[in-house]
């Protein structure tokens, strides 16, 4: 099987700005007013109405809410058809946050029973009162909540992977989706990832990751989850599902450094793009669309383009760039699902909407994307030096 | 739609590089190396003990196995890489030194040939173990301190992950996989994959964990799945016995380097073991539970003996992922039963958790390292602590004491709350 013939069928997201594909394309092209963190927090946000089986937010905390809440919207977005594969060839791959401390809060009850007259915590006190908690308490706080609830929503008992690999969790899931598939092991994948910490990052004030390498500032964290479906082109058009994208080839890298530094050489981002389009055949001048990786950080943004500067040197039109994390805010564990789910609208378009036009030199960069040009490359890039790269084609119908 | 699409007749499995093991290392209750756990399995000993990290004594379970007097080595860390270091990622530096010491990865011994781009991480982590004080000074506060901003940080699993890429010089890539009990058998059967399909020519892998935290004891407590043998530590952990009743916590860590054949023989590692198939699926049936009929790990395990091109008769052990509760172990039992016959002879079974504890998410790259080391010194691990095997579990276990046996391939199961279990398949080098 080429890899061409694993196509996206179906996207599911919900954001601080939006629920649903068509929302999030309208999100992209008209931009949205931001005035501070808190417009980019899904803390008020509401599964209940989302979630197709609520049975199952009984026991989830709010990151599994928000992903339920996308699986569900994935449901009805790809058309699925729980009858049309068989069970153990449909696979679900996941990116979760880690847990925050309010995902333990079936103890709070406990924790404030237990305050002495100093008002510290004695363990001693709580492990007795902690035993009148609920019961599904510590199921709150596992980070694969997701796979596993989304596994029963969709029926889903083949291969698995859940990532907990930062920015990178959600391309990872598609990455190691896809291969599985190119295997043979899967027919139908379910990948993206879901991420509520900007409570946490709030309060850390800063991106915990950067405090050592001196970072003062970081990107605005936002809280959402996405997944997309990827099935063979094949099987998609004979049970009459709309393809959104190609999936072509993928690859990562790291600088190998160590927590919160990387290598401002950008060899290791550079080599992992040449590997996907090496992968993929495909030469730099056929990408007419590139997704930035864009992590609000100056010096790992400006890496970034320069090292796109170097893969594009040769091309005798600059392509298109765009960098959704300016409407979407920094998703985390769901970044990058939407670049993908989304770029055929990016190329009927034609042009990137000013809303996701990044500050760069617009003489690297075009707004224009070209038709002719149909490849696309999105990126991921974190500030512990790790880097994703997922090459897909639009489908223009 | 009447039935599935034939696809799988679409499939066309690439071929398949073989992988190897030339580097293991591990800090487990029963010792700070590799060599000495091995030798606490063989011997069958039991460290279990009252809880020691916080004051347990009102909990309903208050015995753990917990790795004691530990120091964190500091040799192939670099200044301030331990800020972000929670206990078990501790444990992980440890016995990544170890694992790659034993494969001749450090220093001068290091092979300049390994193109660092071709070298990946994939690890599986646990979930961070908050203590009550961190919980307190994180949770309450609205803006935290530079420290408490950096306690934030030591409990980010994929730290471990970028510390142990930067130790062995990976460029390849870095993953860190979290599917609980299932995350290290996970990352094992990834790191497998993406040698055996080409994509790296070593990865190293493995899992680290310890959940002795007061919210997990309560939170596990308020399942009823520990033991309450509060007062016997040492029997308590009692997988495939008729009077299980939970299990124990275990902490620590195991890394494992994997490697191409090729490229381990090309620069004359010492191979310790082969790795030969990897299965996973989904239950998707309950969070928690099994299902009655044990599916998802029969499933894995045909996967992995597919993958491995062996019939269920090859395989002369399994380490069970036995876990010493009722449930998991009657319906573990049930699926080995279905996949090798009900009490077969040919394949012996035992879980390696009455000697270590449940190791959570290290769990599956242990006891996928004592299928290696049972391999390669050709003696099956001792069944401890059962004084009334329970006759529902439709196995053979193996001897209470540590046996001889003349056998080729050796089967690892892990299984996860969420659903995910994997099979792993250890082969003999030089069968």
């Amino acid at each position: 099987m080429s890899s061409s013939d694993i196509v996206i069928t179906g996207i599911g997201a919900v954001t601080a700005g939006a629920v649903g594909r068509v929302a999030h394309w309208d999100l992209l092209q008209n931009g949205r007013v931001t005035t501070s963190e808190n417009d980019y927090s899904l803390k008020l946000f509401r599964p209940d109405s989302h979630v197709k089986d609520r049975r199952y937010l009984r026991s989830c905390s709010q990151a599994d809410g928000i992903g339920l809440a996308a699986l569900s919207g994935l449901m009805t977005d790809s058309n699925f058809d729980p009858k049309y594969y068989s069970p153990e060839r449909v696979g679900i791959y996941t990116g979760e946050s880690p847990r925050n401390p309010q995902d333990h809060s079936g103890h709070f009850e406990a924790l404030e029973a237990s305050r002495d007259e100093h008002g510290h915590i004695s363990e001693k006190v709580f492990g007795q009162a902690s035993r009148s908690a609920r019961p599904v308490t510590l199921l709150l706080g596992l980070s694969n909540n997701v796979l596993c609830y989304g596994s029963l929503m969709w029926d889903a008992r083949g291969p698995n992977s859940n990532y907990t690999s930062s920015v990178l969790s959600a391309h990872l899931a598609v990455i190691n989706a896809a291969k599985r598939m190119q295997r043979g092991a899967l027919d139908l994948a379910i990948a993206g990832g879901c991420s509520d910490s900007t409570e946490e990052f709030r309060k850390a004030t800063l991106i915990a990751t950067n405090i050592a390498a001196g970072y003062a500032k970081g990107t605005a964290v936002a809280d959402g989850a996405a997944f997309i479906t990827l099935e063979r082109r094949k099987a998609a058009l004979a049970r009459g599902s709309r393809i959104l994208a190609s999936y072509i080839s993928s690859a990562y890298s790291c600088d190998g450094l160590g927590p919160a530094r990387f290598d401002r050489d950008g060899n290791a981002l550079y080599d992992c793009i040449v590997r996907a389009l090496s992968a993929a055949a495909v030469n730099p001048a056929e990408i007419g669309l590139i997704f930035s990786g864009s992590s609000g950080l100056p010096d790992l943004d400006l890496m970034e383009t320069q090292v796109l500067g170097r893969v594009f040197a040769g091309a005798a039109t600059p392509p298109a760039l765009a960098d959704t994390s300016r409407v979407l805010g920094g998703l985390m564990e769901a970044g990058g699902m939407l670049d993908l789910g989304l770029v055929s609208e990016f190329f009927t378009c034609g042009v990137v909407p000013p809303a996701v036009r990044p500050h760069v030199n617009r003489g690297q960069f075009s707004n224009h994307i070209s038709p002719e040009r149909p490849f696309a490359l999105a990126l991921r890039c974190s500030t512990s030096g790790e880097y994703s790269c997922v090459i897909v084609k639009g489908e223009l119908n | 739609m009447k039935g599935y699409p034939n696809l799988k007749s679409q499939d066309k499995k690439p071929p398949k590089r073989r992988v190897v093991v030339t580097g293991i290392g591990a800090i487990t209750p029963l010792g700070h190396s590799m060599d000495i756990t091995w030798d606490g399995i063989v011997n069958g000993r039991t460290p279990a003990s009252p809880i020691q990290y916080f004051d347990a004594s009102e909990f309903p379970n208050r015995i753990a196995y917990q790795v004691t007097d530990f120091s964190l080595s500091r040799k192939l860390l670099k200044d301030g890489e331990d800020a972000y270091l929670c206990e078990c990622a501790e444990f992980a530096v440890n016995a990544a030194e170890e694992a790659l010491e034993q494969s001749g990865l450090l220093g001068s011994s290091r092979p300049e040939t390994t193109n660092p781009n071709r070298i990946q991480v994939c690890f599986g982590m646990g979930l961070p173990s908050p203590n009550i004080d961190w919980y307190e000074k994180v949770f309450f506060p609205k803006k935290l301190s530079l420290e408490e901003s950096l306690n934030n940080a030591r409990i980010l699993p994929d730290q471990i992950s970028s510390i142990i890429a930067r130790m062995v010089g990976a460029r390849g890539g870095i993953s860190t996989v979290h599917t609980a009990c299932a995350s290290s058998g996970q990352a094992l059967g990834e790191a497998f994959e993406s040698i055996a399909y080409g994509d790296a020519d070593l990865v190293v892998t493995g899992g680290a964990d310890s959940m002795i935290s007061p919210f997990y004891a309560a939170g596990f407590a308020l399942l009823g799945a520990l033991s309450k043998r509060n007062d016997d530590p040492k029997t308590a952990s009692r997988p495939f016995d008729r009077n299980r009743d939970g299990f124990v916590f275990g902490e620590g860590a195991c890394v494992l380097v994997f490697e191409e054949y090729d490229h381990a023989c090309k620069r004359g590692a010492l191979i310790l073991g082969e790795v030969c198939g990897y299965g996973i699926t989904e239950s998707a049936y309950r969070i928690t539970d099994l299902h009655h009929e044990g599916t998802g790990p029969i499933e894995a395990m045909q996967m992995a003996l597919d993958d491995a091109n062996l019939k269920p008769t090859d395989i002369g052990y399994i380490n069970a992922h036995g876990t010493s509760t009722q449930l998991n172990d009657r319906i573990e039992s049930l699926a080995i039963s279905k996949v090798f016959g009900p009490f077969s002879k040919d394949t012996l079974v035992s879980s390696t958790k009455s000697m270590t504890g449940h190791t959570i998410a290290a769990a599956g790259a242990l006891e996928f390292a004592f299928c290696l080391l049972a391999l390669r010194h050709q003696t099956l691990p001792p069944s401890v602590n059962i004084s009334s095997f329970d006759t529902d579990c439709l196995i053979t276990l193996t001897a209470p004491e540590a046996q001889p046996r003349n056998f080729r391939f050796a089967l690892s199961n892990s299984v996860g709350f969420g659903g995910s279990n994997t099979a792993l398949i250890a082969g003999r080098i030089g069968r």
